[in-house]
């Protein structure tokens, strides 16, 4: 009896997906107690972890004045600055103290500003791993977290130093008995982010991991960027100065995934497919045999969208989106 | 490392780096056109403001027009302020399910559903008997064209055509909000312009030919009819000697349930937030002035208009003709609604077409409204595992999400076949305010509780002042619930809104209510059996 028959049984691996989480602190913080709330043995993060803007709190004449969500907002004592703090962690950005003189300087200074982004960056990953290892070093959850396109090159170094983090980018890799290949890159986008390829290049890239695979039938692919044209990538088209393509006055939605993607999906035909990179297109699709997921982001609203996969040597045998 | 390119933002308040960014299909401009059409004035007019003058005679209209625009102010400004922080597709099944409980989330959702697609059903017929046929019947009285007639009368009577053509809009507009919001928005924004081109022809012409001169235009038309030199006069008499009170604004106690006519409609403008996460930049105040202005600018355009009609075509006149619609005394094929009365006065079959098209477009975009919702409804209750996945699937090939789009298509028609052979537009949009008055509660509720259970979550949005320490958004929640209350309560108390047996009405809202928990139940059931808790997987992840 299809509906009713128990599934997700405990000879079964449960996989908790997330992505996209871009600098959310309690985003991250749920990450890591996802496992233990679903029940799950493994975490995998599909990338894109850090945040795209940093907001200076400018200090003057006692007083702290931030940018929170379209307004200016002041505080005057450390309780109203820490709740400055924690509205702008939780719509993804990092806030940053500075003084008038220092707030100018980085207006002025294109290298300053690029130098103490860098350093909000690090600094939060090395929390955030630090977070990681001292709520699942003495468990049997395994983590594994990889960076995404629009992650700068400085956070693989954090990545690799934790005894806890499995950096899977780009490797093959052991989950619960299934191999599991991974990567961070995506096709071009107009905001030419620090992890791109041209198609070609990318599926050389992909198909060279793949050719690693001892059984890609029971493979999992968690590769950032979606397959082309599967209603995971739907997203609206841009032009090269970054503003919506119209066509007759309306954006113009187009699919934006990769077809080297799709191409690798359709040729070693996984059992698993684990995507992120387009927020807005949430969703579930099957290629062929291969069950694609995207859960899709909305990383500034504190709920953090993931999927919970339970794997049977069989297949897939049950998957579920989640907005926790 | 490559290098990271840091831009300054908003003044140097913000620093972004170079990073993919999100682009949402709704724009501002969008978004309070969106919201204008839940009751754009033309639609309140052609229903409301003629429902009433029949209805309740003496009611003061601008009374009841103002109280139910600023009680759409309060429930727009109160959902407003938890959209701006929860913009996510899905509207009150999201954001109640994540403030107070998941299960209180359904009901909601599952009462606005229901009332939508009553609401559907109710407007597909209004469209059809309210819109279409009257704009023949006027377009055929001033160019005196039996062919329009014909059609006309053959509409308004005969079921059978009324059911075809009204099946004939609903298909058109569940696949225009199948096509994505580029088309819909584009049908949406050309309808908006269409609208206001109408009311604005409309107040020109009525302006031009007010008083005197509709009265000499109504009795030149009116003669060849009736028979009789002055029918505009006659037919004032033969209200006051049916007991009508033709004066309007003299009868304080009617204006109430006409208040309850336009709060059916008037409250709705927070309608966007169903669209939540397809909406550009919903997280700041634009929001907010989506939801509140969109209901300024219907109410700014129902008083102008109100005032432009009693002036021109005189206060008395105007509601004797709708008392006395569907009686002997108004033997005309179209009934009182402005676009025949317009048409008159104008004297222009051109001007009868045009104004007859222009509602007739406006209530197929309201039309489409209704379809906005419901699939997104379904969508989000098949991500969730409260229904089954297979029913969020899009084609591949189009794009169309064919199985939602189906269940809706297939209820609203099913309620339409009910409204068009078992009842009538005004019982069938009673039920749906109705219902949908226990889902206005429950978001009233969780807008109060929201600055309380979600701090860090209200922290971290645009509406988070105080007034003596409480924050607005809970005394805008309690406001909001208020109209909610009231609006059930006025219903219920005047069988002239529609409810004609109360436990028949209570009766439908205890059965959505019912349906929406065995539903969960049942959804439950079976997750748990897959190993995942339907409470559990919605429920929210501790962060510590």
């Amino acid at each position: 009896m299809g509906v009713f028959r128990r599934r997700g049984d405990a000879q079964g691996l449960r996989v908790y997906y997330a992505s996209d989480v871009h600098g959310s602190d309690v985003l991250w913080r749920k990450f890591l107690n996802a496992a233990k709330h679903y029940g799950c043995s493994h975490l995998i993060m599909g990338g894109d972890l850090m945040g795209k803007a940093i907001v200076p709190i400018v200090q003057s004449n006692g007083s702290y004045t931030a940018w929170v969500v379209g307004e200016d907002r002041q505080a005057n004592s450390r309780e109203q600055v820490d709740e400055l703090e924690r509205a702008i962690r939780l719509n993804g950005f990092y806030p940053l103290h500075v003084t008038s003189e220092e707030h100018q300087a980085m207006r002025d200074d294109a290298t300053i500003r690029e130098r103490l982004f860098a350093r909000a960056m690090t600094e939060d990953l090395e929390r955030w791993v630090g977070l990681a290892e001292e709520r699942l070093a003495d468990t049997e959850i395994e983590l594994f977290v990889m960076p995404g396109n629009d992650d700068p090159w400085s956070i693989d170094e954090v990545l690799e130093r934790s005894p806890v983090v499995n950096n899977c980018d780009g490797r093959i890799v052991d989950v619960g008995g299934h191999e599991m290949l991974s990567c961070g890159f995506s096709n071009p986008t107009p905001w030419a982010s620090p992890r791109e390829l041209p198609e070609d290049e990318l599926y050389e890239k992909l198909r060279g991991l793949a050719g690693q695979l001892r059984s890609p039938e029971t493979a999992i692919f968690n590769v950032h960027v979606p397959p082309y044209d599967s209603g995971l990538d739907t997203a609206m088209e841009i032009d090269g100065d970054l503003r919506p393509v119209l066509k007759g006055g309306r954006p113009n939605e187009i699919p934006v995934g990769s077809t080297a993607v799709r191409r690798l999906i359709e040729e070693f035909r996984p059992l698993l497919a684990l995507h992120g990179h387009i927020h807005e297109s949430r969703g579930i699709t099957h290629i062929g045999q291969t069950v694609a997921i995207n859960p899709g982001s909305d990383y500034s609203s504190g709920r953090l969208e993931g999927c919970v996969v339970d794997l049977g040597d069989d297949g897939v045998r049950h998957f579920q989106l989640l907005s926790g | 490392m490559a290098s990271e390119i840091v831009s300054e933002a908003a003044g140097g308040r913000l620093f972004t780096r170079q990073a993919t960014g999100l682009v949402r299909s709704v724009s501002p401009l969008s978004h309070i056109i969106f919201n204008t059409f839940t009751a754009p004035a033309a639609f309140v007019l052609a229903i409301a403001l003629f429902w009433t003058l029949g209805a309740f005679p003496g009611a003061n209209l601008y009374v009841a027009l103002t109280l139910g625009y600023v009680s759409g102010f309060i429930f727009a400004f109160a959902i407003s302020t938890v959209t701006s922080a929860i913009p996510r597709s899905g509207g009150d099944y999201v954001f109640v399910g994540r403030v107070l409980h998941p299960i209180v989330g359904i009901v909601s959702s599952f009462c606005f559903t229901a009332g939508v697609l009553l609401s559907a059903a109710g407007i597909s017929l209004f469209l059809v008997t309210g819109a279409l046929a009257p704009s023949l019947n006027v377009v055929g009285v001033v160019s005196h064209s039996h062919t329009m007639l014909n059609w006309g009368s053959t509409l308004e009577s005969n079921h059978g055509w009324q059911f075809g053509v009204g099946i004939i809009f609903i298909s058109l507009a569940a696949l225009l909000a199948a096509s994505g919001w580029k088309w819909s928005l584009r049908v949406q924004n050309l309808g908006f312009v269409i609208t206001g081109l109408g009311l604005l022809v409309t107040a020109i012409v009525v302006l031009v030919h007010s008083g005197s001169d509709f009265v000499t235009h109504f009795n030149h038309y009116a003669n060849p009819i009736t028979g009789n030199t002055d029918s505009y006069h006659s037919i004032i008499t033969a209200a006051q000697k049916q007991g009508t009170n033709v004066n309007p604004g003299s009868h304080f106690a009617n204006t109430w349930p006409a208040y309850g006519a336009v709060i059916g409609f008037s409250i709705y403008a927070f309608y966007s937030t169903h669209i939540g996460g397809e909406v550009r930049q919903a997280k700041s105040w634009r929001t907010p002035i989506a939801m509140v202005g969109a209901t300024a600018i219907n109410l700014i355009l129902c008083l102008v208009m109100t005032a432009i009609f009693f002036h021109g075509f005189g206060s008395k006149f105007f509601a004797a003709a709708n008392a006395v619609n569907g009686t002997k005394a108004w033997p005309f094929s179209a009934p009182p609604f402005y676009v025949f009365l317009s048409s008159v006065a104008g004297g222009s079959a051109a001007l009868a077409w045009f104004l007859g098209i222009s509602l007739v477009f406006t209530f197929f975009v309201v039309l489409w409204l209704q379809f906005v919702q419901p699939m997104r409804a379904f969508f989000a209750y098949a991500f969730d595992g409260v229904l089954p996945l297979r029913i969020a699937r899009v084609s591949s090939r189009s794009h169309v999400p064919v199985v939602s789009l189906g269940i809706v298509s297939a209820m609203t028609i099913g309620l339409y076949a009910w409204a068009v052979y078992g009842s009538n537009f005004f019982t069938v949009y009673a039920t749906a305010v109705l219902i949908t008055v226990v889902a206005l509660i429950l978001m009233s509720v969780s807008v109060i509780a929201f600055a309380h259970l979600r701090r860090e979550v209200w922290r971290g949005s645009v509406v988070t002042a105080r007034v003596m320490g409480i924050p607005v958004t809970t005394l805008a929640g309690v406001g909001a619930l208020v109209v909610a209350v009231l609006n059930g309560f006025l219903y219920l108390h005047y069988p002239g809104l529609g409810i004609t047996s109360r436990g028949h009405a209570l009766r439908n809202v205890g059965i959505v209510v019912a349906a929406a928990l065995v539903v969960y139940v049942i959804a439950d059931a079976v997750r748990r059996r897959q190993g995942m808790a339907l409470t559990k997987a919605a429920s929210e992840i501790p962060p510590e």
